[in-house]
């Protein structure tokens, strides 16, 4: 059943410039869904129109089928939760859990009822009493999430709850919000800068990009068949490499030394262009010397401990490429090391406008996964 | 003449005699009703004020803000003569309603209010938007106790300023018993043709007490309050 429905949604504040263009959305209940972006891209924007905090300028909102463009805030039956928390800082705890719940004549057990059950789920029951300031970044962020789950709105929006703490921490709120959502059945709209945030927690996500929508799928669709290039290297991390090159009928030139297998093969028409090569670092490999596409210089090595980011430029070029490769390779700078290009998994794209043109494996799950999800 | 720096005896006489000379307990409680009451009228009115600078947006708010706070260059002075006229011709003269109601809008106690109200993040307003608390419950139950410190200040401000003032209760005060202390003191020292120095000096301390008493009860308060707006 669709929940909440955008259509042609736009934003503009003065009038002339739009900061949101045409974004149309429609969410699923109980789904997932988070906005991703750089900053600066109109995600909060969205979210905020959608709460009823942002005027809409153009287009419509629709929650449950019913015309939501101009109602307030708290007729749009949601919760939502601030990058800082928002908490009154007079208040404490528990008083800041409930605060508002008398606005929906809630009785005064069931508030308390409500409360006690969430800072259970949440690890807030010791700390009912103490103030906001008496709390830890993670503790101030589970009573911001507990006051929206009080609420027991069936929509929670929630603006880059995550990034005022440290990355161990955001690890597991990651999964436990995820978890929550799950178990309540609640539809989630999630923004977020953090491109690894929204792959592990979304069941569909759109990425932004200067106030356009540039793909919305599932993450790992979007993360094997990106739309354009900058789909493409703000998903994964490290990003992917692009380069330019060019490619004629007999393969993709990558610089003078090195030419790799055309993956589209006879589709003459683009081939004939000057496109843009995108492959992902786990893409490149470790080759015997005979089969290496090109001998290349190692810039830098970052060891992770279960894989080695190896930063190379290939054959002079000004651009540096990442490999991502498992295990543990002792480099020094200055090495020349033999690569091989997974030639499948090269993806190709338009050079004036960054369109997708040849995807690897056109957007399936390469072999080995395939198997092993079966 | 002879003079000593200590007096040879301690004698309280002074004070007995400067409540028998002027009616000056009178015009202490004249004085305490007024001032309370233009300091809880000056906190309702900037703190409600700056509510609407800070947290509602309608056409023109900087401007007309600049506006308001433009008035602080025009002085007191200035104005008082047209607003006597006005206090005159609405009967309020003698009255409490006179020595009050003109001091209520207060441009410095909504700059002050509003840099305070500014610090506190607008996520705070947009959550109980969400919430559903209206506008003037978010106005009582959150903004006035989280600026507890800043609204202190300003009612110490506005409670010490009206206590000492002089020139506005004298003109739209004629009678005994809607004087003020100021007035009184000053009626202490001219009664006579040689001032009783002695029971001026006995008047003035009692009239200082309940400003110190604030001052020392404040000024931890006051302190923090005037310099909270300029480190952050």
């Amino acid at each position: 059943m669709t929940h909440v429905s955008l259509t042609g949604l736009k934003k503009s504040y003065d009038g002339k410039k739009n900061v949101i263009e045409q974004v149309d959305l429609q969410l699923q209940q109980g789904e997932f869904f988070v906005l991703v972006g750089p900053s600066g891209c109109g995600k909060s924007t969205i979210l905020r129109m959608i709460a009823g905090l942002e005027p809409i300028t153009d287009g419509e909102l629709f929650v449950n089928g019913k015309r939501m463009n101009d109602a307030p805030p708290n007729k749009r039956d949601l919760s939502m939760v601030f990058q800082n928390y928002a908490l009154y800082p007079h208040l404490n705890v528990e008083q800041n859990i409930t605060f508002g719940l008398h606005t929906k004549k809630i009785s005064r057990e069931e508030q308390r009822r409500r409360c006690q059950e969430a800072a259970d789920m949440l690890g807030l029951a010791d700390y009912l009493k103490r103030k906001p300031r008496e709390l830890s970044g993670g503790q101030r962020q589970r009573v911001a999430l507990a006051r929206a789950i009080v609420t027991q709105a069936p929509l929670c929006l929630m603006d880059e709850p995550l990034s005022n703490l440290d990355a161990k921490l955001r690890t597991r709120m990651r999964s436990e919000i995820r978890q929550i959502q799950r178990k309540l059945g609640i539809t989630m709209i999630y923004v977020t800068h953090d491109q690894t945030e929204a792959m592990t927690m979304a069941d569909r996500m759109m990425i932004l990009h200067e106030g356009q929508a540039m793909q919305i799928g599932k993450p790992l669709d979007i993360y094997n068949h990106p739309a354009n290039t900058f789909v493409a290297s703000f998903i994964g991390s490290p990003a992917m490499n692009v380069m330019e090159a060019d490619v004629s009928p007999s393969g993709i030139v990558l610089s003078p030394h090195c030419t790799v297998p055309n993956p589209m093969k006879g589709n003459v028409k683009a081939a004939s262009k000057n496109v843009q090569v995108g492959i992902r670092p786990e893409h490149i490999l470790f080759s015997a010397p005979e089969q290496a596409d090109a001998v290349v210089e190692v810039v830098n090595t970052e060891v992770l401990g279960t894989e080695t980011l190896i930063t190379f430029i290939l054959d002079n070029a000004k651009e540096q490429w990442i490999a991502r490769w498992n295990g543990q390779w002792q480099f020094s700078v200055g090495d020349r090391i033999p690569i091989r290009f997974d030639s499948d998994a090269i993806h190709l794209f338009s050079k004036e406008n960054g369109r997708i043109l040849w995807a690897a494996n056109d957007g399936q799950p390469n072999q080995t996964a395939r198997e092993v999800l079966r | 003449m002879s003079g000593q720096l200590l007096p040879s005896s301690l004698s309280l006489n002074n004070y007995l005699e400067v409540f028998q000379k002027v009616p000056l307990l009178t015009y202490l409680l004249n004085s305490f009703v007024t001032s309370a009451i233009v300091m809880i009228g000056q906190l309702l009115v900037s703190s409600l004020a700056a509510f609407a600078f800070v947290f509602m947006k309608f056409k023109g708010r900087d401007f007309v803000f600049f506006l308001f706070i433009s008035t602080m260059m025009i002085p007191w002075e200035a104005t008082m003569v047209p607003n006597f006229m006005t206090i005159q011709s609405l009967g309020w003269t003698n009255s409490y309603l006179g020595l009050t109601i003109p001091f209520f809008a207060l441009a410095f106690g909504t700059f002050l209010l509003r840099q305070h109200f500014k610090t506190i993040p607008q996520e705070l307003y947009e959550a109980s938007q969400v919430a559903g608390i209206s506008r003037l419950r978010f106005f009582w139950n959150v903004i006035l106790p989280v600026s507890r410190s800043s609204l202190i200040t300003l009612g110490i401000y506005s409670f010490l300023t009206n206590w000492n003032m002089y020139l506005w209760p004298l003109l739209v005060t004629n009678t005994e018993s809607a004087r003020t202390v100021q007035i009184g003191l000053k009626q202490l020292q001219t009664q006579e043709i040689a001032s009783d120095w002695g029971i001026v000096m006995a008047g003035v301390v009692i009239v200082i007490l309940p400003t110190l008493l604030l001052l020392f009860a404040g000024q931890k308060k006051l302190q923090k309050g005037l310099t909270q707006g300029a480190i952050k």
